[in-house]
């Protein structure tokens, strides 16, 4: 049996595939006509990976990107904590922009982004699940 | 965005009205029930959630607050997915109509929209009566059960598009009738009847008595005589059920969940629960009451098969109920009274291996345990028994035989006569029968004649009579005399009534 070791990967590989994982996050909702509005929001509490706005609603989206299922779907490790976390975050977020007016009268929407990475750099499976909690 | 409805909550036998009030306000969406929810109402959330999407509407991305007014009424159950969803689909403008503040709406939400049926949903239609409210909206299974109240419009929905619907004018929904004298007469001549009964003719008797006065009745006799063949029959020749009482039974099995789909309990009750039940069982509770088979067999026949069997804590709990014809049940957070006028027949052995006194085999138990199987039936208890009788084992010629019996019909007609003489007599005074008789009633409407008067006499020396046997005894021959049409009661009467307490002389029951 050789099995892939899921084990610890140098930090640099792990940031490497974050970024590539946010990228085809990008471009994936910009084609879909999101405004994204900003990337890598974040404080002592946590991140937000991508804000973007489309229309009234402007969504909170979770990148999570893997490069092998041994550990189970990509998007199953955006857990109750990990959610309480974002909630969180987007409150701060929220607070900082409460006098801009456009934001004002939109709705909120919580979105997570599940790539799983092929060698090449590209994406094998991609998953944008929409109001994934609330 | 406001919206706001009305629905009841089930506390005892009636409902409180409920506010359910929903709110959007901006913010992160969440989706909140506040209002002393309990755990099956808080799951409403999920329900409500999945309902909505499911039903091609949109689920607010809005924070959603949904408030349970009073915000001390314990709410409880899941019949408030409905009227929260309605509130909810109004409050995010996806239903618009002005009905919705003139109607109460109960019902349980399945996760792809559907409306599940509920409990107490005639109860929710007398409170939506009370108050003054245009009219219910029940699950359809509820429907003609609600609507034997009359008076409110019950409307039927088998799902929330079909309720929103209703309110945008969508969908016209004929209001449920029922046929409450068609749905009475339902059921006729289905029961066990008194011509399978073979032999026993003391017994049979017994129970027409029984059943004209409204008495308790105990029956001891060996196994495999035809105490509980008996006691069964007990319903065929008690009188039928009026509308109202019948709605008053139907209300008590719609609040405990047990009308199993019939929308009218057209006939009486008979409960036979196992003595192995729990005191609660038997008295109703819980941590939200529920009634029990004191109340469940309301109007009709609560038999206790084994009664020594029964544990001495459900036993002592009947005293309450056969006193007042009412138990109240309290609880930490609740206290309720449920409804409980049933006629107690009991059956016992005459020992614990169940043969003394048999004439064709012997009983091996030693004195002692008779004696200690016979107190287990405390005094108290057998003082609300007005008549017990023996039920001796059949001999051959009476298990041969093929005389034809007396069917429970003409019984049931003697019996019917009996007790509208004591209506008559009783008129107006909130007693319905002989066996209900406060002691003002028994000295005004109990004269012996004079020569029943020195037999009564003789008996309390005899017999022992203490004074609530002789009250007893007195109410007995008065419904005997009933049977006959007798004005007074007569020696016969009285002879007859006093033959029903031997059985204490005997040191049968209780202390030898």
């Amino acid at each position: 049996m050789n099995l892939e070791k899921p084990g610890i990967k140098p930090p640099d590989a792990r940031r490497q595939r974050g970024r590539t994982g946010e990228e085809i996050a990008r471009r994936h909702l910009k084609r879909r006509l999101y405004r994204i509005i900003e990337t890598n929001y974040r404080s002592r509490y946590g991140e937000i990976d991508i804000i973007a706005r489309r229309g009234n609603i402007i969504v909170f989206i979770e990148v999570k990107a893997r490069s092998g299922k041994l550990l189970g779907e990509p998007f199953e490790a955006v857990g109750p904590r990990k959610q309480l976390q974002i909630r969180r975050m987007a409150a701060m977020w929220l607070a900082q922009h409460q006098h801009d007016e456009r934001i004002g009268s939109c709705e909120f929407r919580f979105d997570v982004i599940s790539v799983l990475l092929a060698e090449n750099g590209g994406a094998r499976e991609f998953r944008h699940i929409k109001d994934a909690f609330r | 965005m406001l919206a706001r409805m009305q629905s009841h909550a089930v506390m005892g036998m009636d409902a409180c009205p409920v506010s359910v009030e929903a709110d959007l306000g901006r913010g992160l969406p969440a989706f909140s029930i506040v209002g002393l929810p309990d755990a099956s109402v808080r799951e409403a959330k999920e329900r409500v959630r999945a309902a909505v999407a499911n039903s091609q509407f949109e689920f607010p991305l809005r924070r959603i607050t949904v408030n349970l007014a009073p915000a001390d009424l314990r709410k409880e159950g899941p019949q408030f997915d409905l009227p929260i969803a309605l509130s909810l689909l109004a409050a995010s403008g996806q239903i618009k109509s002005t009905l919705l503040k003139h109607y109460a709406a109960a019902g349980e939400l399945s996760l792809d929209g559907a409306v599940r049926s509920i409990s107490g949903a005639l109860s929710m239609a007398e409170g939506a009566r009370r108050g003054r409210l245009c009219g219910l909206i029940v699950p359809e299974a509820n429907a003609k059960e609600a609507a034997l109240i009359g008076a409110v419009e019950v409307i039927g929905v088998s799902s929330l598009r079909q309720a929103a619907a209703f309110f945008c004018k969508e969908e016209k929904i004929e209001p449920a009738r029922v046929d409450s004298a068609a749905l009475l007469g339902a059921g006729l001549g289905i029961e066990p009847d008194l011509a399978e009964v073979k032999g026993q003719n003391l017994a049979r008797r017994a129970l027409e008595v029984c059943a004209a006065g409204g008495h308790n009745l105990l029956m001891i006799g060996p196994p495999g005589s035809g105490k509980t063949m008996l006691a069964r029959r007990l319903p065929s020749i008690l009188p039928r059920l009026d509308i109202n009482e019948a709605i008053e039974v139907t209300r008590i099995y719609s609040v405990a969940g047990q009308l199993n789909g019939s929308c009218l309990i057209s006939r009486r009750p008979f409960r036979s629960p196992h003595h192995t039940i729990s005191h609660v069982g038997l008295a109703g509770g819980g941590a939200s009451p529920r009634p029990g088979e004191v109340s469940l067999a309301h109007l009709g026949v609560l038999f206790l098969d084994e009664l020594p069997e029964f544990s001495r804590m459900a036993l002592e709990t009947l005293r309450q109920p056969m006193e007042d014809g009412q138990i109240s049940v309290s609880r930490a957070l609740i206290s309720v009274t449920y409804p409980s006028r049933f006629m107690l027949v009991a059956a016992m052995n005459p020992c614990p291996c169940g043969y003394l006194g048999d004439s064709r085999r012997t009983c091996s138990c030693p004195p002692q345990k008779v004696a200690s199987y016979r107190n287990r039936i405390s005094g108290p208890l057998m003082d609300r028994i007005d008549v017990a009788v023996e039920v001796p084992s059949l001999d051959k010629k009476d298990l041969m035989s093929t005389v034809k019996r007396e069917a429970s019909a003409p019984v049931a007609a003697r019996v019917m006569a009996a007790r509208r003489r004591q209506l008559e007599r009783l008129n107006g005074s909130g007693v319905y029968c002989n066996a209900g008789m406060q002691a003002r009633q028994t000295e005004r409407f109990c004269h012996p004649v004079d020569d029943a008067v020195r037999l009564l006499e003789s008996a309390i020396d005899r017999l022992g009579l203490n004074a609530r046997s002789h009250q007893r005894v007195l109410k007995v021959a008065r419904t005997i005399a009933d049977l006959e049409g007798a004005a007074a009661i007569e020696p016969a009467h009285l002879a007859e009534a006093i033959s029903y307490r031997s059985i204490d002389r005997r040191g049968w029951l209780g202390v030898e």
